[in-house]
């Protein structure tokens, strides 16, 4: 564990009767970073996200938020975070405009001029009941009140799902740089949305942290490699575990290489399949890193 | 604590409740007017009954207005957007038992006074009633239904809950109290409305000041158990309730020198003026003691509140357990059929099938009583037909109808709990809820208090001049006296 992680977690564990949404989980986010959480469904981010948020206790073990046990959030620290979900439930009965001025004096930091630049970005017609708001526009408002405070923490989850490709880009790229020093934490599937922001990521797969390292690290070391072979491409026994998911079509062998280094690739290559014609070597996308990582996962292939 | 930011969490349940609360106000205001007396009698019948309902209507105002605004932030729910505010717990309560006081307790208050004040009582007793009476409303109300709904997320899940802890409080209720029908009956009453604010208070402070929702079910189990507690404390034994109620007498030598002792030999017959005449129960067989009690003064009444008996054989073994009916013994014959001055005669119910068994046997009786000195004074004295406010008493009127005449008081605060009236010949017609309370904690939990009672309509030659007097009863000591006696025989006092 590291001393400047904004949010830490240690071996926690959270049971709904007989499941186990949560497995031992251990999370370090360091401060200043944009955090992604990525994982399938049902892989407990949201569970994750709940604990930290002391929405729910966790069963065993301990998850530290600035610092502070996440069962014990005060509202000094909980004034420092902003916290938008997908699954939110905001006071419906009251309008835009009632629900922004409800929030404003429980937030000793807020900034009514941020306030102002925010709704004009987001355009959230201030007398509509919030009953009244379609979800995307729900989530707009979320994201609308988590800002003007300048939060130190930005936890979101899901939050693009419904919502426009604009308004995603303009909260993203737009809003974001005018909070000044922020931690994002978020679980997304979007995953080209956050990979422009994303510093670090967390693979999350049944409860239980199976990577977390920053991002710039992990495309480094995960490539998908083609190899041109001289004869017809056949998956070979005793392939390295870091060569994951290989495919073989015509005379081409592809893999994803967890590991990669260039150094002495093609001489590996050879000695493993034989004479190569040619050796290809391609960086992945996020989107492309988690069906990797997820397919792995659940074959029980993780590297 | 931060006052402001409670306030602040008010405004917006203001806001977003003002229907709601300006409705139930407005029922309240409705009720008031329908029940607004313009003389010191009961209701007509048809204004009763709908007040009754207009009365039902605003429980379910009010009922749905506390939970409705309680969980506008419901404490076990994990999905509420104020969790993740820094909203203080503390600052929370605060607001919402603003809300509770402003919008429920609020109109109560006001709507009260004005009503006292209309009905012509002096401002400091309205104001005085109408606040004990809403401390009574809080207190078995309105903070109960908080707590429920401080437990529950939504308006069904709170109504279930608090149905079932209601249909386990009466079934457990229906139990009878110890203290039941007597004036001893505030005594573990008290207890138990203390023992329900303390749980209330305990399950209220333990969902807002913790941030987990994980503690909804214990704080649950805790507010079940209170609730079932509350009901149980009822039954708790009579002897310690008599033991405190003796600590409380108004006059503790007045009793000293009373006697009591069974007359053989003697029929005299059984008495229950204040309260109300009983016969025997089917399957029972209704045995008379003759009893005299001496050396107690004039204007005075000893209240049997409570006898002991146990019929024991020959042989020592107890063949019968049980108490006694409850009786009446005025200082003075006068105004009563038959039998001496401090005579009366004391009912005992035995199970037919025991004293088929027992009625011929030599036994002996071995009585407990425990009693209170009652002090008659007299209030006033009114015509037929005048209407008066008496100081310090009530606004009184008397009426004569086809058949009866109707007497009736009224007042902000409570009437003594024992009053009688006296007209000509006629013998003293009482109409009392015994309660020995000691004043300055008696209340009503209607801010303003009604006695009414109706005798038969006398010859027209005595009307016109007759006088009406009232008397109040209060209690001055209470004791409790043993008699033994070594052999009877259950026949001989049958009547």
């Amino acid at each position: 564990m590291t001393t400047d992680a904004i949010v830490q977690a240690q071996d926690v564990w959270r049971q709904f009767g007989r499941h186990e949404a949560l497995r031992g989980l251990n999370l370090e986010v360091p401060r200043g970073s944009a955090y992604a959480l990525i994982g399938a469904n049902g892989a407990g981010k949201t569970t994750t996200i709940k604990v930290l948020m002391n929405l729910i206790g966790p069963t065993r073990g301990t998850a530290t938020v600035m610092g502070v046990d996440s069962r014990q959030l005060p509202p000094e620290i909980l004034a420092q975070i902003g916290y938008v979900s997908e699954s939110q439930v905001l006071p419906g009965r009251l309008s835009v405009g009632e629900y922004i001025e409800y929030l404003r004096p429980f937030y000793p930091s807020w900034d009514r001029e941020l306030e102002a630049a925010i709704r004009s970005r987001m355009q959230l017609p201030p007398e509509r009941k919030i009953s009244e708001l379609s979800h995307g526009m729900r989530l707009s408002l979320g994201l609308t009140c988590a800002l003007p405070y300048r939060p130190t923490l930005l936890v979101l989850d899901e939050p693009f799902s419904g919502l426009d490709p604009l308004v995603r880009e303009e909260f993203m790229e737009g809003l974001l740089p005018l909070i000044g020093d922020l931690t994002l934490f978020i679980a997304s599937q979007e995953l080209d949305e956050i990979e422009n922001v994303a510093t670090h990521v967390g693979f999350l797969h049944a409860g239980r942290m199976l990577l977390e390292e920053p991002l710039d690290h992990l495309t480094d070391r995960l490539r998908e490699v083609r190899v041109t072979l001289e004869q017809p491409a056949v998956v070979p026994d005793g392939m390295p575990k870091v060569w994951v998911q290989p495919r073989a079509f015509g005379n081409v062998l592809s893999f994803v290489d967890t590991r990669f280094s260039e150094e002495d690739l093609g001489e590996r290559l050879r000695l493993l399949l034989g004479p190569v014609r040619a050796i290809d070597t391609q960086s992945m996308p996020l989107n492309s890193v988690f069906k990797t990582l997820a397919r792995a996962a659940r074959d029980g292939a993780m590297p | 604590m931060n006052p402001s930011l409670s306030w602040h969490i008010f405004r917006k349940d203001w806001r977003l409740m003002w229907p709601l609360a300006v409705a139930t106000a407005l029922l309240q205001v409705v009720i008031t007017a329908v029940i607004r007396h313009s003389e010191p009698f009961p209701l007509p019948e048809a204004k009763s009954i709908i007040a009754s309902l207009l009365t039902l209507g605003l429980a379910i105002s009010m009922t749905l207005l506390i939970l409705l605004t309680i969980q506008q932030e419901a404490i076990p729910s994990i999905n509420q957007d104020w969790l993740t505010r820094p909203v203080k717990r503390r600052d929370l309560l605060l607001g919402k038992l603003f809300t509770l006081a402003l919008l429920i307790h609020g109109p109560i208050v006001v709507v009260d006074i004005l009503h006292g004040l209309a009905e012509g009582f002096a401002p400091g007793s309205v104001i005085h009633a109408t606040l004990v009476s809403n401390f009574e409303i809080a207190l078995c109300y309105s903070l109960p239904v908080m707590a429920v709904a401080s437990m529950t997320r939504s308006v069904v899940e709170a109504i279930i809950f608090g149905l079932v802890i209601l249909v386990v409080g009466v079934s457990v209720g229906f139990v009878a109290s110890s203290t039941g029908g007597t004036g001893l009956k505030w005594i573990w009453r008290s207890v138990a409305h203390g023992e329900l604010l303390l749980v209330t208070m305990a399950a209220l402070w333990w969902q807002y000041t913790r941030r987990s929702r994980d503690g909804t079910q214990q704080a649950r189990a805790l507010f079940a158990v209170g609730v079932l507690a509350f009901t149980l404390i009822q039954l708790l034994p009579w002897e310690p309730a008599f033991f405190i109620q003796r600590s409380l007498a108004a006059n503790p030598q007045a009793s000293r020198q009373i006697a009591v002792e069974v007359v053989q030999g003697a029929s005299y017959p059984t008495r229950q003026l204040l309260a109300g005449v009983d016969a025997p129960d089917r399957g029972n067989v209704r045995i008379v003691v003759p009893l005299r009690f001496s050396a107690f003064s004039a204007d005075t009444l000893i209240h049997g509140d409570r006898t002991s008996v146990r019929l024991v054989g020959s042989d020592g073994v107890v063949v019968f357990s049980g108490v006694g009916r409850v009786f009446d013994v005025p200082s003075d014959g006068d105004g009563w059929p038959m039998g001496p001055p401090g005579t009366v005669g004391q009912a005992v119910d035995i199970p037919a099938d025991v004293y088929k068994k027992i009625s011929e046997q030599p036994l002996r009786l071995e009585l407990g009583y425990y009693a209170t000195l009652l002090r008659r004074q007299l209030i006033t004295r009114m015509a037929l037909n005048e209407t008066r406010r008496i100081p310090g008493f009530g606004w009184c009127a008397t009426r004569n109808k086809i058949s009866v005449i109707d007497i009736g008081c009224r007042t902000a605060g409570a009437l003594p709990f024992c009053i009688s009236v006296t007209a000509g010949t006629a013998p003293e017609a009482f109409q009392c809820e015994l309660n020995y309370e000691p004043v300055p904690l008696r209340f009503s939990v209607d801010p303003i208090d009604h006695w009414e009672v109706k005798i038969p309509t006398l010859p027209r030659a005595e009307l016109a001049p007759i006088e009406f007097a009232f008397r109040v009863y209060e209690p001055e000591d209470h004791f409790f006296r043993e008699v033994v006696v070594p052999r009877i025989r259950l026949r001989d006092l049958s009547p």
